[in-house]
This record gives structure tokens, C-alpha cells and sequence, in this order.
């Protein structure tokens, strides 16, 4: 019978069979919120490791292209029968704007976007106002001649490579006598010599669009420099990266992205940086040349036509090599870990998770430092007066336990900080008291459980034998404990590499970035908290943040488990005993 | 108490216990004083007189040859604070005429009023009440004057006028603005009403989300001691997502519920805001979230300790009647375990009033424009940024115009949540006492 079925099925129901199912929901929701914070912090931060991936991209049959440019529409080719014309972001053909009466090697576009210049192999240059295609022309170079567009003018200088205009003003590559020469001026007509370096040979020569990074073709190998300034105002040329690829073709693809093609139709893309490898990107056809990228979009020329791509962003900034390596420094003294995300004063981020880890495990250690004697010190005073003693001293600390850090950070820094005197050594010592405070009751709470799980006897039997209460607690009740009391270590370790709003608050209070014997401001878990809610979403600093929240989870997890290992292998002995 | 006991005692407690007991009482009775205002006085030659305010009321008992003092001077004029010799100030005047007057959105002006202008016209200053259409007209120390609008002004105290009684109900009143008033001046004065708010219906919200997920997850430990795999791995996740540093608990919850359900949602139902965020950004319901996971392992850990705790003989005695497991468990086990669950909801509490970090990167704010909690529909607005008690304090430390300034709201503020954290750990202990000896009382 049905119906007997369902009222059986109610009653077990009444009787209490849904709180099994209903409480394994419970603990399904514990396991998995611990497997959807590695997943979700792991898929934020995998995107930086991901290769370079085209979007979309859209194909014009245009064989000859010399020249192409991003503007606000779309994009501005130039033709090798001197046509220009417009390819609209959404339009599937190009629109011809002008025909000049010249077959143009170059060509720059004014940063207004309403005038062109064209130059022939022959040194002739075509100025061209954009709106009515009204040309003029201006006098010829003997080549080599390089050229910049500064405030909507072209600067054209003889004799030279590239030129590219910076902070510091004019920068332009020459060769003599088999080395590349690098000139500075304000002015086009007073360029002097700053810096140079050796090579046999130079086919081209090319600036970054900063004119930070240079890219020299020597026929054999094209090779990476850049451009130091040491705070003296001294500048030179330093190798960074080699590539000894035969017929290779290099440019910049951006500020920092160097794009290298070797095979007919693979580009590789480096961090100009770090000379790291960021990913290499599969075309169709024969590439010819990359002309332009703009944020993400490309125009590439290859035996197909050219092509226009859009690239999901690149992470170039945070390549393996860069968050793990030291890389150069820009006074050229050595090469450092730097973790500087808004970038030093060229603009350039760096993101090392080195310092920020070093100053982690820094800071933990002088907690620990404070944490370790006074818990052991309490904790052995505890187990050594019994029970009357050990209670409210237990109810005490696990008082202090709750009290958020953050409070007790503001004491210290309310009371204590005026006591001292800004030097680093105070600042460390009101860092390590204010962390060992809080460090303090972790430890205590299982190094007093190790030593009270020591069964009284053992003691007890020494004193039998004649020892003192002390002599009985050292020689015989410490080494039973010892494994509990690593672990006890271990979790103050855990807790204090977790610490946050308390580093965060001391640090920026104290100033102790300023003072010098910290790789890194900020530790992991402040540097979390005050950078993450401000950056933008899936930017290379929001991705490194991920990462660095990965290392603070696996550090965490690691040492839990570690600690968890020692008070289980204590509690196996205690057991054999 | 014998001589040994004692210095037992002392020594057991001196080197850790005591002195961070002394730094917390040291914040607590500070506080207490730090609303009560000092007189006002003058020092200096009458030529370049200065009229301050010692910082403490009981400045005549402290020690340290200066003494730190407000100067109520017109805005952009020096340094607000500084400090001045003791024996200048003990020999300093205090002129009956002096007033303080507090402002809405600027720090407080020392002067002595020299008439209220309205639309009647300006009559002499004799402690009248302020309108808002008033105009005040003060002199300053400098001999400068300056004319304050009505609405400008928070409050008048004519403090070197009043009596002792006067005295004291202007430091009663300054103490209950602390947990009714707005914050002003950049929150460094006035209440942290506000931030009260914010932080109730946070621990209110989190305790609706955490609270039949823990209970749950005990009762499934509790019911699958020794068995299964699973059980197994919810014992081991729950201890280590104790360890998880919680400032990953607002990064998660930033991706997973900010970003990826808060922007599912806005786009499902909230598509005609867009693009303003309603879900996807940060808010209440999202912290409450934070806070729930980063207080589940308290809960459910403090729940299973009492549900063990229940003496194994009555458990048998219920099963011999007949009762299922599941009956046993619901009508016996549970109710004796229910001070256990209220003590570890009572330890998650005063973890989340507390806790900082996650709550930065999901949506608390140093000023919220309106309260999660209002009189419009839907009353209690879950998407809305909120302030929390301790992000104030962080925020006033850090970012305050200046540390000096936001020094007296800053002991204000972490004397109350010092008072919070305490009375409700206190109370956990007193349940947790109770119930240890209840289940020990049941035994024959």
C-alpha cells in the first residue's frame, strides 16, 4: 500500500531521519567553503600565468602596408602606393581618406591625430593635414635620419637611428665606429654623448615608447638594453637580454612588452624588465611586421593581409621570473627585489613577492621572539604550581586571546610608542612587544596543554627519587613534552605570519618603512588588506595579490599541519608510555 | 592568603599577565577622562595671550614637565595641539567669559562671544540658547574676531563658568554621546553611533548565517565520531579554515560573492542600475558572509565540545527507552548542549566586533551616508556600505588629519570595544562554567 509506505516514510521522518542528511549539508558547507577559497583564490591568480590568447581578430586584404595606427575610430593605414586610409573598429573595409603622390618607407601620426608624415627611402618628407589632405613638403635628409613627434610637430634629426622624446628630454641611437652611442639633449641641435656600447654590427636600432628599453638588431642575435640612470644623473647602457635568433625580428609591442618573431608565424613575447618569457601567441600566415599596440590591439601585417587583433590582457609586468627573481635596478646598481606596484618614478610597476614575504617571516620571528620565553615561562609556572594557579592564569590569557589585535596594537601605540624614540631599534621593539602580546596565548594555550598531558606520575616518580620540583620539571616533564611544545611554536608561528590589522596599523604608525631594515613595508596579509580593496579588477597588481594570497594560505595550511603532525606524534608517545 | 601564595601569585601573573591588564585598564579609565573638559586658560604675555585646553582634566595630578594642550584657534592658524611647561599653566588665569565652541565639521574654537546677531537684530551675549538663523560673533585669542552661523555650531560651553555639578553633566552627557551621537570633524569627535549600528546588525546578520551552519556541522561530527571519510575531512577543514589567516576570508569572499554572485545578481535583478553596482560591490550581506565563515570553526568547535560533554549514561537511559538516535539527540542531547552553542555564538560575536581586515576588502566605509537599518523600505538594507567599530579605529589612527587630534575618540572608541569584547567573553565564560557544571551535577 502507498499510503502505507508514505506514513511509514513520515514517521522516520518525525522520528528524526532528516538530521542526518540535513547535518552533512552542515558539514559539506565547512569542507566546502576551505575547497572554494583555495579554487576561487586560485582562478584569480592563474590568469597571470595564462599564454597570450587572441580575443578576436578581424582580416583586411591590404598586402602593403607601411604604416598603421591606432586612433580613436579605429585604425590609419598608410599603403605602399600612398593611399591612406581608415578602418573603422566596426567596419569590415577600409575607407580611403587621401592619395599622396609618394611611395612612403615611414610614416608618424601627431598625438592630436590630425596631421601625418610621410617619408620615401629617399629622404623626402610629406607633411599631411589629415582633415583635407592639404601636403607639404619638407626638406630632405641623406639617410640614416630618425624622427619623433613632439607637441604635434615632427622632430627629425641626421645621422641618427630612433629618437624618442622622455622626461629627461631628447634621446636618440647612433652608430661609430662599431658601437651604439647614446645621445641626451634638450634641444635636436645640442644632442651630446651619454652612453654607449660595443657592437659590430647594427641593422636597427629602437626605443621603447618611454625610451627606457632599447632593441638592437646586430644581424646574428638581437639583443635587449636598457637605459639606466644612476642617481648621480649618470646615465648608461646595460645588456639585459641576448637572443641569438637568425632572421629574427624584435619590437615593442608596449611600454614593457618586447614581441620576438622567430618562426614564420609564432611570436614570443618578453617582459623587457625582467627579460622573462611571458607566452608566445600562434598566428595564421607569415608575419611580416607588428606595427602598433595600443592597450591590447594589434595590427599585424602578414602574407595574408593585415590582421587586427585584440589579445586578452597581458600580465607582462608579473611574469614567473620577475615575482620570484631580482630584477635590475634602475640606478643600475645590481639587481634587487622590489615590490613598488603603483610603480617608481618611470611608471613602471615591479612586483617581487621576496620582500614581502622576508618581511612576513621577519616580523613573525620577532613576535616570537617575545611569544616564546613569556608563554613557556607561564606556562611552565602553571604547570609547576597546580591547579589553583593554573585556572586563572588559563582564564586570563584566553581573556587576552579574544582581545582584537587591533586594540591591542593601539595601546601600544597610545602608551608605549611616546616612551621611545623614532630609531629603527625601538620601532622593533615596540613591533615584536605589540605582536608578542597577541602571540602570547597561542603559544601558551598548547604548550600548557602539552606539559599538563604529562602524566603526573613521571614527576612524581623524581620526586621520589629525591629531586627538586624544578630539577623534576626540567629533566623529566619538558623532554616528554617537547613535541607538544614544537607544535605550540609552530601555531605561534602560523598566527603571527596571519597577523594583520595590528602590522598594518603599527607599520604605517611607525613609520618603519622609512627606517629601513625591512625588505618590504608591509607584510603578506597588511599588504592584502590595504592594496586590495583599491586596485582595479583583473589588473597584473590585482592578479600578483592573488598569488600573494595563495602563498599566505598554503603558508598557513602548511604550518597548521605541521603543528598538527607534532601534537599527534606527542600524543602517540604519551600513549606508548 | 599565606606570604608564599602570594608571591606566587605575583609572580605567575607579574611579567605578562599584569602589565597587559594595566595597558587595557590604563585605556579604559583614560578614556573615561578624556571626555571630561578642563578648564580653559590663558598663557603667554597679554600681548601674544593663548587660550588652551590641557587635553586631561586631572593635568594637576600628572607627571612630565609639559602638559599637551588643545588651542582652539581660527582654522589654518598653527598647530592645533601642543604642549606647554607645567608652571606656566599652573600659573595661568581662567577667564570667566571664555567659552569652547564646538563645530560640526571643524575642530573647536576657544573665544569669549561677543554678541548673537538674528534677524531682530544683535543684542549682547548672555548664555542664551542658539538659533539656527543666529549669527555669533567671537573674539579670539589673537583679538580677531569671527562671525559662526547657527548651524555651524554643535554646542557652547561656558565651561570655565560652571560649577563642579555643571561640570560633571557635561562629561555624562559626552559619555553617552559616545554610542548615540554621529561622528563629527572627520570622526574625530562626536559618537560612534553610526558605527554601533554598523556593527549589530553585522554581528546580527552573521549569526542568522553562521548559526545553522554550525550547529549542523557539530550535530555531523557529533552523530559520525569514528566513521566515514567525510567526517574525517570536515574535522581536518574545519581546523585548518581556523587557520586560515583572516584577511583571505574577505579576499575570497570579495571574488566569490562580491564579484561573482553579487554580479550575477545585480545583473538578474538589478540589470536597470546598472552600471552602478547594487550586489557586486561591497556591503553588509557580504561582510556578514565573511564574518560567518570566519566564525564558523569557533562555533561549531565550542558546539561539539558541549554536545561530548552530555553524560553518556543518559544517552543510554533515552536509547533503552526506545527513543532513535536522532530522537535522543534532538530532545536530549541539544537542549543540554544549548549553552554550549550560546557561548560559541557569543565567542564568534566578540571575534567579528573585533576582526578588521576581511571587512575592509567587502564593503565597510570610514562614513556611511545612511544606516543598514532605516524606516524606509525594506528597513534593513543588506547591499548598503556600513561603518564598524573596529575599522574606525584603524581608520582614525591611520588617517586622521592628525594622531594628536584623533587621540580622545580613539581611547573613546577602543575603550568601547575593549568594553564589548570583554563583557561578552566574560559572559561566554560564566555560561561555559554553568554548563560544565550542570552536565557534572547530572551524574549521579
Amino acid at each position: 500500500m502507498p499510503s502505507h509506505a508514505l506514513e511509514k516514510s513520515l514517521d522516520r521522518l518525525r522520528r528524526g531521519a532528516w538530521l542526518q542528511p540535513v547535518s552533512a549539508l552542515g558539514a559539506f558547507v565547512v569542507i566546502g567553503a576551505l575547497a572554494a577559497m583555495v579554487a576561487f583564490l586560485l582562478l584569480q591568480a592563474l590568469p597571470l600565468a595564462a599564454p597570450p590568447t587572441v580575443r578576436s581578430s578581424e582580416q583586411l586584404a591590404l598586402s602593403d602596408v607601411r604604416a598603421a595606427f591606432a586612433t580613436a575610430q579605429g585604425s590609419l593605414l598608410v599603403e605602399g602606393s600612398g593611399r591612406v586610409s581608415d578602418w573603422p573598429d566596426d567596419g569590415p573595409a577600409a575607407i580611403a581618406r587621401c592619395q599622396l603622390p609618394l611611395a612612403p618607407a615611414e610614416a608618424w601620426l601627431s598625438r592630436r591625430a590630425d596631421t601625418l608624415w610621410l617619408s620615401a627611402s629617399d629622404g623626402t618628407t610629406l607633411q599631411v593635414r589629415l582633415k583635407d589632405c592639404r601636403t607639404q613638403v619638407l626638406p630632405a635628409l641623406a639617410p640614416p635620419w630618425a624622427a619623433t613627434v613632439v607637441d604635434n610637430r615632427l622632430l627629425r634629426s641626421r645621422g641618427d637611428l630612433d629618437l624618442v622624446e622622455t622626461k629627461a628630454g631628447l634621446l636618440a641611437l647612433r652608430v661609430a665606429a662599431g658601437k651604439l652611442v647614446l645621445v641626451q639633449g634638450a634641444r635636436l641641435d645640442r644632442l651630446r654623448e651619454v652612453a654607449s656600447v660595443a657592437f659590430a654590427n647594427v641593422n636597427r636600432a629602437s626605443f621603447n615608447a618611454v625610451g627606457e628599453h632599447v632593441l638592437v638588431d646586430s644581424g646574428d642575435a638581437i639583443s635587449l638594453l636598457r637605459v639606466v640612470r644612476a642617481h648621480s644623473g649618470e646615465v648608461s647602457l646595460l645588456i639585459t637580454r641576448r637572443f641569438s635568433a637568425d632572421g629574427a625580428r624584435a619590437e615593442f609591442v608596449d611600454e614593457n612588452t618586447v614581441a620576438l618573431t622567430v618562426a614564420p608565424a609564432s611570436v614570443t613575447l618578453v617582459d623587457a624588465q625582467s627579460g622573462g618569457h611571458i607566452g608566445k601567441l600562434n598566428l595564421t600566415g607569415t608575419i611580416g611586421a607588428i606595427r602598433i599596440g595600443s592597450d591590447q590591439r594589434w595590427l599585424v601585417s602578414t602574407s595574408m593581409g593585415l590582421t587586427r587583433l585584440t589579445l586578452a590582457p597581458l600580465h607582462g609586468a608579473a611574469t614567473w621570473r620577475s615575482l620570484w627573481l631580482p630584477v635590475p635596478r634602475l640606478d643600475g646598481a645590481g639587481s634587487a627585489w622590489a615590490w613598488t606596484p603603483e610603480g617608481p618614478s618611470d611608471g613602471n610597476a615591479r612586483f617581487a613577492l621576496v620582500p614581502l614575504l622576508g618581511t612576513t617571516l621577519l616580523l613573525a620571528l620577532l613576535g616570537l621572539l617575545v611569544a616564546v620565553p613569556v608563554a613557556f615561562m607561564l606556562a611552565a609556572f602553571a604547570a609547576l604550581n597546580g591547579a589553583s594557579l593554573r585556572t586563572p592564569i588559563k582564564q586570563a590569557v584566553e581573556l587576552i586571546e579574544a582581545i582584537p589585535s587591533i586594540l591591542i596594537a593601539l595601546c601600544v601605540l597610545i602608551y608605549l610608542a611616546p616612551l621611545t624614540n623614532g630609531e629603527p631599534f625601538s620601532a622593533a621593539l615596540l613591533l615584536s612587544v605589540a605582536l608578542g602580546i597577541v602571540l602570547v596565548p597561542t603559544v601558551f594555550s598548547i604548550a600548557d596543554e602539552a606539559l599538563h598531558a604529562v602524566p603526573r606520575s613521571f614527576a612524581e616518580s623524581a620526586l621520589a627519587l629525591g629531586a627538586r620540583p624544578l630539577q623534576a620539571f626540567v629533566a623529566i616533564t619538558l623532554p616528554a613534552a617537547a613535541s607538544g611544545l614544537i607544535g605550540a611554536v609552530c601555531l605561534g608561528f602560523g598566527r603571527a605570519i596571519s597577523e594583520t590589522m595590528l602590522l598594518l596599523l603599527l607599520a604605517s604608525m611607525l613609520q618603519v618603512s622609512a627606517l629601513g631594515w625591512l625588505p618590504s613595508p608591509l607584510p603578506l596579509g597588511a599588504t592584502l588588506a590595504s592594496e586590495l580593496p583599491e586596485v582595479p579588477f583583473g589588473s597584473t597588481h590585482f592578479r600578483v595579490l592573488f598569488v600573494a594570497a595563495l602563498l599566505l594560505l598554503g603558508m598557513s595550511l602548511l604550518i597548521n599541519v605541521f603543528a598538527d603532525r607534532f601534537r599527534a606524534r606527542f600524543r602517540r608517545k604519551l600513549g606508548q608510555l | 592568603m599565606s606570604r608564599s601564595i602570594l608571591s606566587r601569585w605575583l609572580l605567575g601573573f607579574g611579567f605578562f599577565l599584569l602589565p597587559v591588564a594595566a595597558l587595557l585598564l590604563l585605556i579604559l579609565l583614560d578614556a573615561l577622562q578624556v571626555r571630561m573638559p578642563a578648564r580653559l586658560l590663558e598663557v603667554g604675555p597679554p600681548q601674544a595671550r593663548e587660550w588652551v585646553m590641557p587635553q586631561s582634566a586631572f593635568w594637576r595630578f600628572g607627571w612630565g614637565a609639559q602638559v599637551f594642550v588643545q588651542r582652539g584657534q581660527a582654522d589654518g592658524v598653527g598647530a592645533e595641539f601642543r604642549w606647554v611647561e607645567r608652571g606656566e599653566l599652573e600659573s595661568a588665569s581662567a577667564p570667566e567669559a571664555l567659552v569652547r565652541v564646538r563645530r560640526f565639521d571643524a575642530s573647536a574654537l576657544f573665544g569669549i562671544p561677543v554678541e548673537v546677531c538674528d534677524g531682530a537684530g544683535c543684542t549682547a551675549w548672555r548664555n542664551q540658547p542658539l538659533t539656527a538663523d543666529a549669527r555669533l560673533r567671537l573674539e579670539l585669542a589673537d583679538g580677531r574676531q569671527m562671525v559662526l552661523s547657527g548651524t555651524d555650531i554643535a554646542a557652547l560651553d561656558t565651561l570655565n563658568r560652571d560649577g563642579t555639578f555643571k561640570r560633571l553633566g557635561h562629561w555624562l552627557r559626552a559619555l553617552a554621546g559616545v554610542v548615540i551621537d554621529a561622528p563629527r570633524n572627520a570622526n574625530t569627535e562626536g559618537g560612534m553611533g553610526p558605527a554601533l549600528v554598523g556593527t549589530s546588525m553585522l554581528v546580527l546578520l552573521m549569526s542568522a548565517i553562521v548559526s545553522p551552519l554550525g550547529v549542523f556541522a557539530a550535530i555531523y561530527l557529533y552523530m559520525n565520531q569514528d566513521r566515514g571519510g567525510f567526517a574525517r575531512l570536515a574535522r581536518a577543514a574545519i581546523s585548518n579554515l581556523a587557520a586560515v589567516p583572516s584577511v583571505l576570508y574577505g579576499a575570497f569572499v570579495m571574488v566569490a560573492f562580491v564579484y561573482g554572485l553579487g554580479g550575477f545578481i545585480d545583473q538578474t535583478f538589478f540589470a536597470h542600475r546598472l552600471p552602478s553596482p547594487t550586489f557586486g560591490t561591497g556591503g553588509l550581506l557580504w561582510a556578514a558572509c565573511a564574518m560567518a565563515l570566519l566564525t564558523l570553526p569557533i562555533v561549531v568547535t565550542v558546539t561539539l565540545e558541549g554536545l561530548e560533554r552530555v553524560p553518556q549514561g543518559l544517552i543510554e537511559a533515552s536509547l533503552a527507552l526506545g527513543a532513535t538516535r536522532e530522537e535522543t539527540l534532538i530532545r536530549l542531547v541539544l537542549p543540554l548542549a544549548r549553552g554550549a552553542f550560546l557561548t560559541g555564538l557569543i565567542l564568534a560575536i566578540s571575534r567579528a566586533a573585533g576582526e578588521v581586515a576581511p571587512l575592509m576588502l567587502v564593503g565597510v566605509v570610514k562614513s556611511a551616508p545612511q544606516l543598514p537599518l532605516s524606516p524606509d523600505y525594506p528597513y534593513i538594507h543588506l547591499e548598503q556600505k556600513f561603518m564598524h567599530l573596529g575599522h574606525q579605529l584603524y581608520d582614525l589612527a591611520v588617517h586622521a588629519p592628525s594622531f594628536e587630534a584623533a587621540l580622545p575618540m580613539l581611547k573613546v572608541c577602543a575603550a568601547l570595544l575593549l568594553v564589548i569584547v570583554l563583557s561578552l567573553n566574560l559572559i561566554a565564560f560564566a555560561l561555559r562554567a554553568r554548563l560544565i557544571r550542570g552536565m557534572e551535577n547530572m551524574l549521579p
